[in-house]
């Protein structure tokens, strides 16, 4: 990619919003007002988790989101080991995980001794869901900054059934294992209201409606009668944000109860392989990789150097896209229209 | 400023809990369950009267 990036973090000059001053420093790093709000909110969440967490719940305090990578599972750590809560952990298994993911997910629920609840949904659906992601606008550009639109769409089917799941056996908080960075500072915890947040979601469900069918509704929607009957919704937490280790640290703690790093997913992502291919449609589309700005947050916390979190989006293995799309069933055309080529074989 | 912020595209869901987190924080009002409608949080101008509202009676 020839595009120039900042010198301080990694943002490239394709970032929305971006300016560069003489010497060459971002805009999003000169503006320092920025890291005063984070400890501020950090604190503000501190003290919110410490309140939330004082009543025990049955059966399960708390339902954890777990992909399998170290993130949930050193989530899934820290709920058990350090707040001592009751977890059920939820993974949606979106027929990409890395079988190793399967693995550490094993490994850790057993070593904590945490129940574990895997749904998957139809692959035929979830494949024309990540299609219509990576050929058509679906999300706008402010969520795009963050995360790829095939993760997103990934990630709201798994908000989704936490919720639905968190509603059903009336357990009252998820976590979730998001960094800063990934998320907005205000949003390390809040209530998961379903049915305000969803407003903000109509028009990117309509698209995608129109794109995949009204399967769609069955999945990322929960029906009103449900949502007629909430008393209280559940609060999202994201503990991770709480903690100040660096990766490696992470992966140390994690290790240590059996989690092994998986092969064959790329520098950004321990867990999904799918990921290698929504991030060539972000860049291809964007020109800046969606892993930017949350790796240049931390590369301002002095959390990782600059030089490990460019060789971080740099390790994309271009090589498995056309298996990827084989896997994700394009179309020649659609194949075509993302630079890939025609078909190697069709699954 | 009547206009909503979500139809316009100018927030997406988190930045629902962006704005809801800000002005519990800045205006030091409990924004309850309760309160999370479209009708308190539509546009600037009706968040602006739920935090006048709010202030005022000193919650
Ligand atoms: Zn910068």
């Amino acid at each position: 990619m020839s595009s120039s990036r900042c010198a301080c973090c990694i943002l490239s000059s394709s970032f929305p919003s971006i300016t560069f001053d003489d010497q060459g420093v971002c805009s999003y790093c000169r503006d320092q007002t920025a890291g005063l709000s984070i400890d501020t909110a950090i604190e503000r969440a501190r003290a919110q988790v410490k309140e939330l967490f004082e009543h025990r719940h049955q059966p399960y305090d708390a339902i954890v989101c777990n992909s399998g990578g170290k993130d949930s599972s050193y989530t899934l750590m820290l709920a058990v080991q350090k707040y001592g809560l009751r977890i059920l952990s939820f993974t949606l298994d979106n027929g990409f995980l890395a079988p190793a993911a399967f693995d550490n997910i094993r490994k850790v629920t057993d070593a904590l001794g945490v129940e574990q609840l895997t749904y998957r949904p139809s692959l035929p659906f979830f494949r024309r869901v990540i299609r219509a992601t990576a050929t058509k606008p679906i999300y706008r550009e402010k969520t795009l900054m963050r995360i790829s639109a095939g993760c997103n769409a990934c990630i709201s089917l798994v908000n989704t059934m936490a919720v639905r799941i968190a509603l059903e056996k009336e357990i009252p908080i998820i976590l979730a294992g998001f960094t800063l960075g990934q998320i907005p500072t205000n949003a390390i915890i809040f209530r998961n209201h379903f049915r305000f947040l969803a407003e903000s979601r109509e028009e990117s469900l309509a698209r995608l409606t129109e794109a995949v069918g009204h399967e769609v509704e069955n999945y990322y929607d929960i029906p009103g009668r449900v949502l007629d009957r909430v008393a209280s919704y559940p609060h999202s937490v994201n503990l991770l944000c709480l903690e100040t280790l660096r990766e490696e640290e992470i992966v140390a703690k994690v290790e240590a109860i059996g989690w092994r790093k998986p092969t064959g997913v790329d520098g950004c992502s321990s867990n999904c392989e799918l990921n290698t291919f929504n991030n060539y449609v972000h860049e291809r589309r964007l020109g800046f990789s969606p892993y930017e700005w949350e790796l240049s947050l931390l590369v301002r916390k002095g959390l990782m150097s600059r030089a490990e979190a460019l060789s971080k989006i740099e390790d994309n293995p271009v090589e498995r896209l056309s298996r990827l799309a084989d896997g994700l069933g394009l179309t020649g055309e659609e194949r075509v229209g993302l630079g890939l080529g025609v078909a190697s074989s069709r699954a | 400023m009547d206009r909503s912020l979500i139809d316009q595209g100018i927030i997406d869901s988190f930045g629902l809990v962006e704005i809801t987190g800000f002005i519990e924080q800045e205006f030091r009002v409990k924004i309850r369950e309760e309160d999370m409608t479209r009708e308190a949080f539509g546009s600037m101008n009706k968040m602006a009267r739920f935090v006048s509202a709010r202030v005022e009676m000193g919650t």
